[in-house]
């Protein structure tokens, strides 16, 4: 659950990087054909709203709407009684709310040139429930639905430099966390601890599980939102488990590097497994709220770009639990180029 | 399988099967995205990860739980409901489409998430499923979650426990100075140290112009400001609520006059309580209280969403507002809380979870209901 500081913070990604995120969003709009792009949110899918306004969607469900022209649009079934908090927390200044997204939608085209006719732009089509799409197309049955594909995704996949401040920044934060959490005796303990740090330091999103299995491994392994970047970490130890796992991601690791494909990683960590069922993924770091489902189906084929920041994991299956080593790192040249420096040593 | 989980998967497999048939419904195919995970849960019992889910129940014979991760099919496999678990790649549902098209050749099959489905997710099984037709099933599976067996209210007064105890830690973190984050980052780690394996949490502090909750800002907390909260355990599946509101220091007349009537609301609204009452007689009588001090006004959308809402699996389940005519049956759970704002003290909440028993409402909290002078 999102319940962790929630702050708009120009100092860390100032509001030009924003205006910048939404005239991409613009000009893939100016190539579609459509007057307004819209993209949907809901508690567990929501960071291209997050990335494009700051917006942390923490119940129900939201369309963020960009028209080619004038300002972006949030139309929210959160109440109107926290609009204002939402301003505060985010760059938009215009927040509709209402129970039906479809017909608030409608409701603004009507506002908008063109009104409800011409094209609509969604931006991940396939992803959006089908029922508001149903309920889009009876709203608005003169206009026509169509798919700006992964249009604020790929925008986020090549962090910007304020990013990987701020990645930097929350690697550190999430050591720390970690490290915390390793002084304590017991798993509950554990976890106590580093969830602790890590909303005391501002992670907005933080998971955290732990477990000490029958063969002597133990894991502690965090996933987190600071600011619109995710992090990963998870480096067990202690028994064969552990360092089978540990073992299968370190040389994930040694490989990765750009042209590198997910697949070929898979091939060289799937060795290391010693003959545990395994699972390996690899995906960027934006893909941790949704961890890596919600990507397209070519996305696993695809290879390492130099400077994008992806989180690699294997994960073997256990008697008591599954286990799983995980590490956020970013691709340079010359490999992988760690971004957490003190856990796991 | 153990016996006792064998007796809950019958009794939760019976009640979803007595629900299906009488909506004349083939089988059930459950969607769970992360954030509905209420109706997979009910079937597998498992705490998932991956950000999908899917299940399905046929009218007769075992279900069949698909997981989108080695982790998820881990956990059912531990949790023990289901044994057939299968792990399928998302978005391809072929599988599940598969499993369907072997138990329902024509006829309708309901869809518990059906409005969440993703287009290439239903594109797919509308495809593969020629000659069935899909209906949403999410009000069938609140129906068939609202009443509570032994276990599933063991695990909610479980997860009252942890409120208690979470509400103890947060009015030791309510201190002049503290920031709203970290008293949340406090209450957090004595959730988790407890057993929660997660938690619903809104906080608000400051004066009278507060007009409602959201997630943590990095506002300090001064003398006199009111700070309220509502604490949301989620323990082996099923949340509990528990709603206060604290004054960081002595209170004034009107916070204590604001207590007063919540008080009473609160009170009213329990009192209510008993098998066979609806939701709209729950919130009614707790409005009444406002209408009778001359608050009615504060009770409508503009200014509060609920009086209360059911608690199980989901965390918001049938809402307790005037006009919902839902039927709260025996051993259905709710938190009865009339959270809303007045003139008198800004937004105030205060609420109880209760189970619903012949004898009334049975507390779950043990907390008493006061207003807390921290700091």
């Amino acid at each position: 659950m999102k319940r962790g500081l929630v702050t708009l913070d120009p100092a860390q990604i100032p509001r030009a990087a924003y205006d910048a995120r939404i005239d991409a969003v613009r000009a893939r709009l100016e190539g579609s054909g459509a007057e307004v792009a819209l993209i949907y949110g809901d508690v567990s899918r929501s960071g291209d709203i997050n990335f494009l306004s700051n917006l942390c969607l923490y119940w129900n469900e939201a369309v963020l709407a960009i028209p080619r022209e004038g300002a972006p649009v949030l139309i929210t079934k959160l109440s109107k009684r926290v609009t204002t908090w939402m301003r505060q927390t985010s760059v938009l200044d215009q927040i509709v709310s209402g129970p039906r997204l479809a017909e608030s939608v409608g409701k603004l085209l009507d506002d908008h040139r063109g009104g409800r006719k011409g094209a609509l732009a969604l931006v991940d089509l396939s992803w959006w429930p089908n029922n508001l799409v149903n309920q889009l197309r009876k709203t608005l049955p003169e206009m026509e639905l169509r798919d700006l594909g992964s249009a604020v995704r790929e925008e986020r996949l090549r962090p910007s430099p304020e990013e990987r401040r701020l990645l930097e920044t929350g690697a550190h934060l999430m050591d720390y966390a970690l490290a915390l959490a390793w002084s304590e005796p017991t798993p509950d303990a554990r976890t106590s601890a580093a969830v602790r740090a890590l909303r005391r330091s501002g992670f907005q999103e933080a998971t955290v599980s732990c477990a000490t299995l029958g063969d002597g491994s133990e894991f502690v392994d965090a996933t987190g939102q600071y600011r619109d970047v995710w992090l990963r970490q998870s480096r067990p130890r202690g028994g064969p488990a552990a360092a089978a796992a540990d073992a299968a991601l370190s040389t994930a690791l040694a490989a990765a590097r750009p042209g590198t494909s997910e697949a070929t990683l898979a091939r060289l960590s799937a060795g290391q497994a010693a003959g545990r069922q395994a699972a390996f993924s690899c995906f960027p770091h934006a893909d941790l709220e949704t961890r890596g489902l919600y990507r397209g189906a070519g996305d696993a084929a695809r290879v390492l770009r130099a400077d994008e920041v992806v989180c690699v994991a294997v994960t073997l299956a256990g008697d008591e639990a599954a286990l799983a080593a995980a590490a956020t790192v970013r691709i340079t040249e010359h490999g992988a180029e760690p971004l957490f420096r003190k856990e796991g040593l | 399988m153990t016996e006792t989980r064998s007796v809950e998967v019958e009794w939760r497999t019976a009640r979803t099967r007595k629900a299906l048939a009488a909506a004349d419904l083939s089988g059930l195919i459950v969607f769970a995205p992360a954030w509905r995970r209420e109706n997979i849960r009910y079937l597998t019992d498992a705490s998932l990860d991956a950000s999908v889910a899917f299940a399905y129940l046929p009218s007769s014979g075992a279900a069949t739980a698909f997981a989108c991760s080695l982790g998820d099919a881990q956990a059912m496999r531990q949790a023990g409901f289901v044994e057939d678990i299968r792990t399928i790649p998302f978005p391809d549902v072929a599988a599940l489409a598969e499993r369907v098209r072997g138990d329902v050749k024509h006829g309708r099959v309901g869809i518990a998430g059906a409005e969440f489905v993703p287009v290439a997710v239903w594109r797919d099984l509308e495809g593969s499923l020629p000659g069935i037709e899909l209906v949403n099933a999410s009000v069938l599976m609140d129906g068939v979650r609202s009443v509570k067996s032994g276990l599933e209210i063991a695990r909610l007064r479980r997860a009252g426990e942890i409120c208690d105890r979470s509400w103890r830690a947060f009015q030791d973190a309510c201190r002049p100075g503290a920031r709203e984050y970290e008293i949340v980052a406090d209450v957090e780690a004595k959730l988790r140290a407890e057993g929660a394996e997660d938690n619903f949490m809104l906080i608000a502090s400051g004066g009278d112009d507060v007009r409602g909750m959201t997630p943590p800002s990095d506002r300090r907390l001064e003398p006199g400001d009111l700070v309220r909260t509502e604490l949301t355990p989620q323990f082996k599946g099923y949340w509990t609520q528990i709603c206060r509101t604290a004054v960081v220091g002595p209170p004034s007349a009107r916070q204590r006059e604001s207590f007063a009537l919540f008080e009473e609301a609160v009170a009213a609204g329990l009192d209510a309580i008993k098998p066979g009452v609806t939701a709209h007689e729950v919130a009614k009588a707790e409005n009444d209280v406002f209408r009778r001090y001359g608050y009615g006004e504060y009770c409508t959308s503009e200014w509060t969403r609920v009086r209360g809402h059911c608690l199980g699996l989901y965390l918001d389940e049938v809402h307790i507002i005037e006009g919902v005519d839902t039927v709260l049956e025996e051993n259905a759970v709710l938190v009865v809380h009339p959270n809303t704002f007045t003139p008198l003290a800004g937004y105030f909440v205060l609420g109880d979870s209760v189970v619903v028993t012949r004898q009334g409402a049975q507390p779950l909290l043990s907390t008493p209901r006061e207003l807390n002078v921290v700091g």
